[in-house]
């Protein structure tokens, strides 16, 4: 990918993963919100309404990630405002995530009207929607944002997946979901904090003197 | 057909001298995929000294082809740093011209 694009459009792509992913921010976010997830079943069991027991969790890591960024990794790494590359960009990956939205309501709606009610057997569809309305959108996301992590980190929702499908017999269902999202999720945070502790020794918090005008 | 360096003068004088600097260079490079970006951004980029990207700043700033803006966000200081319309029009000359050049000297 990288050899079609232009030199500009390369050092644009740098700035770029310099500023939004070099930090493990984003990591860290992905994995605790996937954790905090995990637990919403057994939330809800503990008598946690919907929607508070997906939220009680991700709420607190993404308030961690708002604070970080604007407190720890934004003044060592610095501020960029995006130019015409970025902006172009994000248009691509907004059309991607509105395709992914309406294509995953659409199977959602006709396996509703089906009843749920498969041919290949009881998570097809489920894991059909994973795959079309999460994983590909993800890994398209995370290719175009030369965000390599990400493109793993979405098929390893399938893989959990299929774990959860094949273990929850053995166990209870809310059990089974904080066994294989939890430990995913915990993945992504340990990748998360090595690399935000790489980038805290890599760049230091500079006590600058700027240009003089 | 490529011309030969024989029949097209060799553009020397049309290379701008503020801009043939390789940090300067980069800077520009930098400064022209974005709206605007900050000091320490581009310190962290170049992989550079304070001092020494400073330097190349006022040099682009005197030739007025960046522009610096000192502002204040959260009470934090923050410098960040705009390539002009010149600055812009400087560049592309400049990727023209040396173009140009290794166009001409090339095997």
């Amino acid at each position: 990918m990288n050899s079609k694009k232009s030199g500009l459009e390369q050092i644009e792509g740098r700035i770029f993963r310099t500023t939004n992913l070099s930090d493990g921010l984003l990591d860290i976010l992905i994995g605790g919100l996937l954790l905090g997830n995990s637990f919403g079943p057994m939330l809800l069991d503990q008598g946690i309404p919907l929607p508070w027991n997906f939220v009680i969790i991700p709420l607190p890591v993404y308030l961690l990630f708002w604070y970080a960024r604007k407190n720890i990794t934004g003044p060592r790494i610095g501020y960029i405002r995006s130019g015409t590359i970025r902006k172009k960009k994000n248009r691509g990956l907004l059309y991607i995530n509105i395709l992914a939205f309406f294509f995953t309501g659409l199977v959602f709606i006709l396996s509703s009207l089906a009843g749920w009610d498969f041919p290949l057997g009881k998570y097809s569809n489920i894991i059909f929607l994973g795959v079309f309305g999460f994983v590909i959108p993800i890994s398209l996301i995370g290719y175009f944002l030369e965000y390599n992590r990400l493109i793993v980190y979405a098929w390893l929702i399938l893989v959990a997946w299929l774990i959860f499908a094949s273990i929850r017999a053995s166990m209870t269902s809310e059990w089974a979901w904080v066994m294989t999202f939890g430990t995913v999720g915990m993945l992504y945070i340990i990748i998360g904090v090595v690399t935000f502790l790489n980038f805290i020794q890599r760049y230091p918090l500079a006590d600058l003197d700027p240009p003089e005008k | 057909m490529r011309k030969s360096i024989h029949d097209e003068p060799i553009p020397i004088e049309e290379i701008d001298r503020i801009i043939h600097e390789p940090a300067r260079l980069l800077i520009l490079a930098h400064l022209s995929v974005v709206e605007s970006l900050d000091f320490v951004l581009l310190m962290n980029l170049l992989k550079t000294t304070q001092g020494n990207l400073s330097s190349h700043l006022s040099k682009l700033e005197n030739a007025k082809y960046i522009h610096i803006e000192k502002i204040f966000v959260s009470k934090r200081p923050r410098t960040m740093l705009s390539l002009t319309s010149l600055g812009q029009e400087a560049f592309q000359n400049y990727r023209t011209v040396l173009t140009r050049l290794v166009d001409l000297i090339s095997e």
